[in-house]
């Protein structure tokens, strides 16, 4: 599981870097995931670019993930791809992530809960 | 068409047939077989990604309910180009649907309560947004699923 974390302007930025997040891989994204964001700062921004593929297995991770992260932080999406947007928009799951167009904006934006 | 007459070699072309064990790993092989040959026909990549995401929840239910205990059932998946459409269709001999029937899907109502948001139950939701003409059979033992994606772009 290629997942890389780093710290950004006070936010913890998790890369993606795999090209699918579905059922193959969705158990052990939840898991690292869990363990990267254990001490996160009060944003959490995972950089979907790289990621052409999402199915519902993998969109069940990402909302696993943000009904586990701690009290306090906010998870946030950058930059989905086609079909991963698809799958967030036909879900609705679109309206309960805070999601922002590429991590350069993510970053930049002021802490607004 | 009957069973067993042999398809003009124009139809072959447009087709592709692959079986595969009910794996989540071999699914994934047997999405990009499917992406790679749809890709040669000049299908648009809306049209792929339609088709990558029906099929994907197709078989992962398949793999998931179908064949719970193990992952060593197989997969018969058949594809045709033909009329502007996309065919699918899926069959495995694994447990059938529940009723032997095709669930209907819906929309879930997402809670301003982030602990009750649901982690699953998308699938046949997907199914059949991204889908036409969906139907299901269980005959000799087969669970046997069908579908079409329109060519066209939405």
């Amino acid at each position: 599981m290629n997942l890389v974390a780093e710290e950004k302007n006070g936010v913890l930025l998790i890369t993606f870097r795999e090209n699918r997040l579905d059922a193959a891989s969705a158990i052990q994204f939840k898991d690292r995931m869990r363990e990267l964001t254990q001490t996160a700062p009060d944003r959490v921004v995972l950089d979907m670019s790289l990621v052409s593929f999402l199915d519902s297995s993998g969109l069940g991770a990402i909302v696993a993930v943000l009904k586990k992260i701690k009290q306090g932080t906010s998870m946030e999406l950058a930059d989905l791809t086609p079909t991963v947007q698809k799958v967030f928009h036909l879900t609705r799951m679109d309206t309960i992530f805070k999601i922002h167009p590429n991590t350069e904006v993510a970053l930049n934006q002021n802490h607004v809960l | 068409m009957k069973n067993g007459e042999t398809l003009p070699p124009e139809m072959q072309k447009n087709e592709l047939r692959i079986t595969f064990l009910s794996d989540p790993l071999s699914v994934r092989r047997a999405l990009e077989k499917v992406l790679r040959k749809l890709g040669g026909l000049g299908t648009t990549p809306e049209a792929r990604r339609k088709v990558e995401l029906a099929l994907a929840e197709v078989l992962n239910n398949i793999v998931e309910h179908a064949y719970p205990i193990t992952h060593e059932g197989k997969i018969d998946l058949r594809i045709t180009l033909e009329n502007q459409q996309v065919k699918c269709v899926v069959s495995d001999d694994g447990l059938p649907l529940p009723n032997s029937t095709l669930p209907v899907g819906h929309l879930q109502v997402l809670s301003n309560d982030i602990c009750e948001l649901p982690e699953g139950g998308f699938g046949w939701f997907l199914i059949g947004e991204l889908s036409d003409n969906l139907q299901y059979n269980r005959a000799g033992g087969k669970n046997i699923l069908s579908f079409h994606i329109g060519l066209e772009k939405t």
